[in-house]
C-alpha cells in the first residue's frame, strides 16, 4: 500500500477493512487445506500471545544448534514444547520464499508475493506493473491493538525489517525501509492507522532509517533518511521513550518504547560485547518486552501479543557462517526460555518459527564425540580426543568409527581430504581450489580472517555452488507451540495457519 | 571457552522456576502450569544450562600517535595475485586516503569508501558502491570485521597490513622514497604472517609493499606512486554522490544477490 492510500483510511473505513478482513480470512487467501476453519476457539483462550521467529532457522538449524548448545541427547527449551506443526513457507509467487510473504502470511494469513509485506497477491513486488497494490489485509498486531491489547515488536535486525515489518506495515518492496518506519509512527500522514495510538514496543536495530543521512547518530554511523527527517525526535514528541543503549535500556520504565540500538542490525551475539554503545541480548529485549507489557495490562489493558523476532541467524547463514548462525539460534532458545518463565502458560500462548530454512547442512555420518560414546573405542587419530571441546563436535570434521578393528578416524572425500560435519549448498564458501583439510584451510570467506579451523568464529564453511550470498531453502519448517490453543499446530500446515491459531486464542 | 561451559543439561527445579517467575511482577510462571496441569498440559519445562561461546572479538586496535598526522595522500596500487595454479594477474587499484576517510577505487566498478568512526576513533564502518547494480551497501564494524577480517580503523588506514607484527626487535635493512615518503625494508620474518618483503613509513603509517598468503595463493601489494592531496568529491557520502543509488544493509544486500 503506497503512502496516499494510508493517508485516506481512518475511522469508518477501518472498521468496514477490518470486517471484510475477517471474513476473508474464513475464505480467501491462504486457506487451502488448512483446519483454518476449525471452530473449536469461538471465544478467547489466551490472554496473551508471544510469537517467536527464528528467521532462517530451519529444522536443520534447530538441530545443529541443539547440538552445538545442548548436546545431541539435550533438549532446547523449544524442543520441550508440546504441540509441533510443519509450516509450508511458499509465498504466492515463489517455491522458496524470503521473509516478506512469510511474515505477511504469518501475521495476515494470507499469502503473497516475494518481498511484498502485508498486501495480498494481487500485489507485485515495487508495483511493477504501475496497477496498483492489492488489499491489505489486516495483521494479528493490528486486530490485538484494536481490541485494546498491548502490542509490541522485538528483533536483533532492523525494526523496519521484513519480519517485524510484517507485523505493523503494509508496501510492496521489503527494502524501503525509510518509508516502513513512517508507517509506525503516529503523528505521520503515512502512519498507519489501524496502530490506534501507535505500537506499544518497538526494540531492534535499524536507527539509520530514523536518522537523516546527513547526521552522524550516537554510535558515529550515518543516518540514511534522504528526507531530512529526524524520526527519533518524532518519536519522542509523539510519547515515545526512546533509548539507543544498554544505559537507556535498563531505565526504561514505561510505554511506548522506541529502542534503536544499532544503526543496522543489531551485532550478532558472538560480536554484541564488542559494540561501541552497548546493547542489549535478545534474551534482555525479550524480558523487558514482557515486563512492561505484564505490568501495563495488569493495570488498564487486557493482554497483549508480542513479536520477536532472532533475525540474524538467517544473515550468518547467508554469509555462509554458521557460528554466527548458531550462536544466535541458542539466544532465541534463551529467550524463549525466558519467556516461558515470565509468563503464566495458562494464559498464554507462545508460538515459535520460522520464516523459511536455509541451504544448511549435517552431513556425513559424524560419529559422536569420544567423552559421549556408549562404548569404549580402540584407538583413535589424534584430534578426536577433543573433538567435542567446542559445540560437541557439531562445528569439527567427521569423524568415524571403523567397525573392524574400532579405531576411530577423520571420514574423507575420494580424495582423501577431510571435510566439515556443516556445510552449505551454494554461498561464498566455494573454494574455488582443491579442497583441504578445514582444520588447515586458510580460507578468508568473503575476505575475511583467516580462522584456526572450523570451530573457529571466523571459518565459512564450504560451499557446493559459488554464489556471493548463501540462499534460503524452500523445505518446510517447524512450528512449535505451548499454552492454551496451542493444540491447533498439528500435522501439515500452510504458514498462513498460525495466525488463525493465534487469532483464535486471542479471539479476535 | 569461557567459564559458563558445561556438557550437560541442568534440569532447574519447578521450585527454582516458580520463584524465578514471581520475582518477575509476581506472576504466576512455568511451574504453576507444571502442577495445574493446565494450559501446558503435563510437559515440565526445563531450562538448559548451555555450552559457552567463543571469546567475543577483541577490541579494534590502537592506533599510532603518527595515524592522527597522517596527510592526505593518493596512492597508485598494483596488486598481483598469483594463485596457486593458474597464471597470475595484476591490477591496479588507486586510494585515497585521510585520518578519517579512505576510498579504493576498486575493480569491477566498484568503489569503497571507509570512514572513521567519529564516536570512537578505533571503529570503521563503510560502504560498497557498486555502480552496475546502482546500489550503495552499508556496512557496520561488524560486517566489516565478519565478511572482511577489518578489525578497526588501523587496518584500514594500513591498507590491510597489522603494524603490530612488526614487533620490537626487527631492524629495517635499507630504505626507499617514494613521493617524498620514506619506507623502511623489513626482511621476512617466518614467525608472522607476510612472506616476501615489507617496506613500511612509520611516519606516515603506510606499507609501500608486502605479501600475504592464502589457500588460493599469494598476493602482493606494492604502491607505484604517491601523490599529495585527495579528490574531495571521493570522501563524500555516497549517497549524496549517487542519489539515485539504492542504499541496502549487508543483510539485505545478501538476500538477493
Amino acid at each position: 500500500m503506497t503512502a496516499q492510500r494510508w493517508r485516506g483510511i481512518s475511522g469508518i473505513a477501518v472498521l468496514l477493512a477490518a470486517a471484510a478482513t475477517a471474513a476473508g480470512a474464513r475464505g480467501g487467501f491462504g486457506n487451502h487445506g488448512d483446519r483454518d476453519t476449525d471452530d473449536r476457539f469461538g471465544g478467547r483462550k489466551a490472554r496473551n500471545v508471544i510469537f517467536f521467529i527464528g528467521d532462517g532457522m530451519g529444522v536443520s538449524t534447530v538441530t545443529a544448534t541443539r547440538v552445538y548448545s545442548v548436546g545431541v541427547d539435550g533438549r532446547l527449551v523449544l524442543d520441550q514444547f508440546p504441540h509441533t506443526a510443519l509450516s509450508r513457507t511458499y509465498s504466492a509467487d515463489s517455491i522458496t520464499p524470503d521473509s516478506a510473504p512469510t511474515m505477511s502470511a504469518m501475521m495476515t494469513g494470507v499469502n503473497t508475493n516475494q518481498s511484498v509485506i502485508g498486501l495480498d497477491a494481487s500485489t507485485e513486488p515495487s508495483e511493477f506493473n504501475a496497477d496498483g497494490d492489492g488489499r491489505a489485509p489486516w495483521t494479528l498486531l493490528e486486530l490485538a491493538k484494536q481490541r485494546g491489547l498491548r502490542v509490541g515488536a522485538v528483533s536483533t535486525a532492523t525494526i523496519t525489517h521484513a519480519t517485524p515489518a510484517a507485523t505493523y506495515a503494509h508496501i510492496n518492496q521489503r527494502n524501503n525501509e525509510n518509508d516502513i518506519a513512517l508507517q509506525a509512527l503516529p503523528t505521520d500522514a503515512t502512519y498507519n492507522p489501524r496502530l490506534g495510538r501507535g505500537i506499544d514496543i518497538l526494540m531492534g536495530g535499524g536507527r539509520r532509517f530514523f536518522v537523516p543521512s546527513t547526521v552522524v547518530d550516537e554510535e558515529g554511523m550515518r543516518g540514511a533518511r534522504t528526507d531530512g527527517r529526524n524520526l527519533r525526535a518524532e518519536f519522542h514528541a509523539a510519547g515515545y521513550n526512546y533509548v539507543w543503549n544498554t544505559t537507556g535500556f535498563n531505565a526504561v520504565r514505561s510505554l511506548p518504547v522506541l529502542g534503536l540500538f544499532e544503526s543496522s542490525h543489531m551485532e550478532y551475539e558472538f560480536d554484541r560485547p564488542s559494540d561501541l554503545g552497548g546493547e542489549p541480548s535478545l534474551k534482555d529485549m525479550t524480558v523487558k518486552a514482557i515486563q512492561l507489557l505484564e505490568g501495563a495490562t495488569r493495570r488498564r489493558s487486557n493482554g497483549y501479543f508480542l513479536h520477536v523476532e532472532a533475525g540474524r541467524i538467517d544473515h550468518a547463514h547467508h554469509a555462509g557462517n554458521a557460528y554466527r548462525a548458531l550462536t544466535d539460534a541458542q539466544e532465541l532458545d534463551e529467550a524463549i526460555g525466558a519467556a516461558a518463565q515470565m509468563v503464566d502458560l495458562r494464559d498464554t500462548l507462545i508460538i515459535v518459527s520460522a520464516d523459511h530454512s536455509h541451504v544448511f547442512n549435517i552431513s556425513g555420518y559424524p560419529l559422536r564425540p569420544l567423552q559421549e560414546l556408549p562404548y569404549r573405542v580402540r584407538s583413535f587419530s589424534p584430534g578426536y580426543e577433543s573433538a567435542g571441546s567446542v559445540g560437541h563436535g557439531i562445528l569439527g570434521v567427521v569423524w568415524d568409527l571403523n567397525q573392524s578393528n574400532g579405531h576411530v578416524s577423520e571420514t574423507t572425500d575420494r580424495d582423501g581430504v577431510p571435510y566439515t560435519i556443516l556445510g552449505y549448498h551454494n554461498g561464498p564458501g566455494y573454494r574455488g581450489a582443491p579442497r583441504v583439510d578445514p582444520r588447515g584451510d586458510p580460507f578468508r570467506g568473503l575476505g575475511g580472517a583467516v580462522p584456526t579451523g572450523p570451530s573457529h568464529p571466523a571459518y565459512f564453511q564450504e560451499a557446493a555452488v559459488p554464489l556471493g550470498s548463501e540462499t534460503h531453502a524452500g523445505e518446510d519448517v517447524a512450528i512449535y507451540a505451548i499454552g492454551p490453543g496451542a493444540e491447533l499446530v498439528a500435522g501439515t500446515v500452510k504458514n498462513t495457519h498460525i495466525f488463525h491459531v493465534m487469532k483464535r486464542a486471542l479471539g479476535l | 571457552m569461557r567459564t559458563r561451559a558445561c556438557q550437560t543439561i541442568v534440569a532447574v527445579h519447578v521450585a527454582v522456576l516458580a520463584a524465578l517467575s514471581a520475582a518477575h511482577a509476581g506472576r504466576i510462571g512455568i511451574s504453576a502450569a507444571q502442577r495445574s496441569g493446565e494450559g501446558s498440559g503435563a510437559h515440565v519445562l526445563v531450562l538448559p544450562t548451555r555450552r559457552a561461546s567463543e571469546a567475543p572479538p577483541a577490541a579494534p586496535p590502537a592506533l599510532p600517535a603518527a595515524a592522527e598526522r597522517v596527510t592526505p595522500l593518493t596512492l597508485e596500487m598494483v596488486v598481483r595475485w598469483k594463485p596457486v595454479a593458474g597464471r597470475a594477474q595484476t591490477r591496479q587499484q588507486t586510494v585515497s586516503r585521510t585520518a578519517d576517510r579512505v576510498h579504493v577505487a576498486a575493480r569491477h566498478g566498484r568503489e569503497w569508501l571507509f570512514e572513521r568512526n567519529v564516536r570512537d576513533p578505533r571503529r570503521v564502518s563503510g560502504f560498497l558502491i557498486d555502480h552496475a547494480a546502482h546500489a550503495i551497501v552499508a556496512h557496520e564494524e561488524s560486517d566489516l570485521r565478519m565478511l572482511m577480517g577489518v578489525r578497526g580503523w588501523a587496518d584500514v588506514l594500513m591498507l590491510g597490513f597489522d603494524r603490530d607484527l612488526l614487533g620490537d626487535s626487527m631492524r629495517p635493512a635499507q630504505t626507499r622514497t617514494i613521493g617524498g615518503l620514506r619506507f623502511a625494508r623489513y626482511a621476512p620474518d617466518r614467525k608472522h604472517a607476510w612472506t616476501g618483503e615489507l617496506w613500511w613509513s612509520e611516519q606516515s603509517v603506510l606499507p609501500s609493499e608486502f605479501t600475504i598468503a592464502d589457500s588460493q595463493g599469494l598476493t602482493r601489494f606494492s604502491i607505484a606512486r604517491i601523490r599529495a592531496g585527495v579528490e574531495d568529491s571521493l570522501l563524500r557520502a555516497p549517497a549524496s554522490r549517487f542519489p539515485a543509488y539504492r542504499v541496502f544493509t549487508v543483510a539485505n544486500w545478501l538476500e538477493r544477490h
